[in-house]
């Protein structure tokens, strides 16, 4: 679950950083020392306030040895599957002509310092592309590629296509934690079906299945692959009687994450998380429960009317 | 005016039945998640899960396929409102359904049978993703084709960037790669839904056998490219050398053609690398 938050709170405070920089058209620079400093604020504090998660991440890895030999023997499947993809995603490429317009934003941001001021296809200088400003996932990967010092094809390619389709299977991990929360030995049952559900989920070019699998570093992958299984995720947490704090904070992360990964998250977000609002709140009996919920897409609906002015 | 929203709305209503019938292709997807929900309707007990997995489930399928609101939808964007069948958990439903059926039965036979029959179920009404899609064999890291590479390596000048024109082949994958070379377009023009058209684009593609090299050297000085890179596949009619350009580099099957008066411009003020100064000669 910290490896899940992670990421989403590195996507959160990205677009909250990146948009003002895109917009009032600020240097790539600018935006990669001030994200940098605040992601390294952030992991400081993260590691020493969750430094007793090591203790537990201990007691999980010695969990391991009590586990039934059929159970081992499903999770030791399922970690198969899982390689076995990696490693297609790393050895083998998979041609999508999307990535002519969001890899190439990511090497020209890098190499000229300017964001989305530039043609993609070109390379010339460009109004700014507000189409695609507010939903900067290449500017985050070509952040990366910066700080990596590899180049922005390879850490989509090699680098984002397989440790995000891990990321993807950690959530569904989570998800199969709170479905089968007392049914520990049907959980690599569980994982092991989403995994080949996905691995022959390729039914037609527009399945969530087809866009996680071969699109993984695009934002499109990584609404259709996470963003998505990631709000039912913390809606079902949000859906308990008791809720903690770090849920809240992980349900906006990730409506916000949405935002970065792509421009359907304006509709998409709010319509699930009001429907969700009105039906948790039926459940619980709270008005209030179902006005806090939904408050959290606000931030969705405040870029998309950005989107709708500066259009 | 009613009567012309209305006629819109069924439009619409029809957009949303083709969106959701090319998402499930020829496969059961769709009847899966149906039965999987109604499964779940009935067995699941645990309420937070009801509400979560099946009511804001059943709930938001109902907004998306509703025509009022995919009219709004597809208001913003007609071509992507597919994308909302996305935040569907098809997958989650119909994976939770079959492990909550595993649990109906005691013998372990049984259960293996149901996991096994679901797997295979999965795999005949689904599509094996590396068989069905263009993957192929990475040639490196950067899963680019490696004549893009070694054609872009050929062109980068140390202290200038130049323009190029390049065959289509090429453009999809270049700036992937570099931003050190313009181009005077790219995916834009080799898309023919986005109907984006330039003399070059045609002078360069508009016979599949053999290039108009008069016509290209034209187009291409219009464009300032200061190198032309012609595939070796199609035959030349004319010379590049009669236009005023000199072979500089033959490069994984295509030929680099550098324009002379670019040549000399940039010799005297010195933005050429050795190689093509000696090339120039």
């Amino acid at each position: 679950m910290t490896y899940v938050c992670g990421w989403f709170v590195s996507f959160f405070l990205f677009e909250l950083a990146a948009v003002p920089f895109i917009l009032l058209e600020q240097s790539f620079t600018v935006l990669v020392v001030v994200y940098t400093c605040i992601v390294a604020a952030v992991l400081a504090v993260s590691l020493w306030r969750g430094r007793q998660l090591w203790a537990a991440y201990r007691d999980g890895i010695r969990g391991i040895r009590e586990m039934p030999g059929s159970v081992k023997l499903g999770w030791a499947v399922f970690f198969l599957i899982v390689a076995f993809q990696m490693a297609y995603a790393v050895l083998y490429e998979y041609y999508d002509g999307d990535d002519a317009y969001y890899i190439a934003v990511s090497v020209l941001t890098d190499e000229f310092d300017t964001m989305y001021l530039r043609d993609a296809y070109s390379g010339y200088i460009y109004p700014l592309d507000t189409r695609h400003a507010l939903s900067p996932m290449p500017i985050y990967q070509a952040w990366l590629a910066r700080l990596s010092g590899i180049a922005p094809a390879v850490v989509a390619h090699s680098v984002l296509a397989p440790v995000w389709l891990m990321f993807m299977y950690c959530i569904y991990g989570q998800i199969c934690n709170r479905l089968l929360w007392n049914r520990k030995a049907y959980r690599p049952v569980f994982m092991i079906l989403i995994a080949v559900w996905f691995m022959y989920g390729n039914i037609s070019l527009y399945t969530t299945e087809t866009f996680a699998m071969t699109r993984t570093w695009q934002g499109k992958g990584l609404m259709a692959g996470m963003v998505i299984p990631a709000l039912f995720l913390a809606l079902i947490y949000l859906a308990q009687e008791s809720v903690s704090q770090g849920m809240w904070l992980l349900f906006i992360c990730v409506c916000v994450s949405s935002v970065l990964a792509t421009s359907v998250s304006f509709m998409v977000i709010p319509t699930i998380t009001g429907v969700a609002a009105v039906l948790i709140g039926i459940k619980k009996r709270s008005v209030k429960f179902a006005a806090e919920l939904f408050l959290c897409c606000v931030p969705c609906l405040l870029l998309a009317v950005c989107y709708m002015v500066i259009k | 005016m009613p009567g012309r929203f209305a006629s819109e709305l069924k439009e619409v209503a029809k957009a949303v039945a083709e969106d959701v019938i090319l998402y499930n292709n020829r496969s059961f997807l769709i009847p899966l998640f149906l039965i999987a929900l109604l499964f779940l309707w009935m067995t699941e007990k645990d309420r937070k899960l009801r509400v979560v997995l099946l009511y804001v489930v059943a709930a938001a399928a109902a907004v998306f396929v509703c025509p009022l609101y995919a009219w709004v939808g597809m208001k913003i964007d007609a071509d992507v409102y597919y994308r909302v069948l996305w935040s569907m958990p098809i997958g989650i439903l119909v994976c939770y359904s079959v492990v909550k059926l595993m649990t109906y039965f005691r013998a372990a036979v049984s259960r293996a049978l149901v996991f096994l029959l679901a797997v295979l179920a999965i795999m005949m009404n689904g599509d094996l993703v590396y068989t069905n899609t263009f993957h192929i064999r990475a040639a490196n890291a950067y899963h680019i084709p490696q004549q893009v590479i070694d054609v872009a390596d050929a062109l980068k000048l140390d202290n200038y960037k130049p323009i190029a024109v390049l065959p289509a082949e090429l453009l999809t994958h270049f700036h992937q790669y570099t931003a050190d070379v313009f181009t005077p377009y790219g995916r834009n023009v080799v898309e023919p839904s986005w109907s984006f058209r330039d003399a070059l684009y045609d002078a360069m593609e508009s016979d599949e056998t053999a290039y108009d090299v008069a016509e290209v050297a034209r187009c291409a000085r219009i464009h300032n490219c200061a190198f032309v890179v012609l595939s070796c596949a199609k035959q030349m009619n004319g010379s590049m050398e009669e236009q005023g350009y000199f072979l500089f580099r033959f490069v994984q099957g295509y030929f680099i053609y550098m324009d002379y008066n670019y040549y000399w411009v940039f010799k005297e003020q010195g933005l050429l690398d050795a190689d093509v100064i000696e090339a120039g000669g």
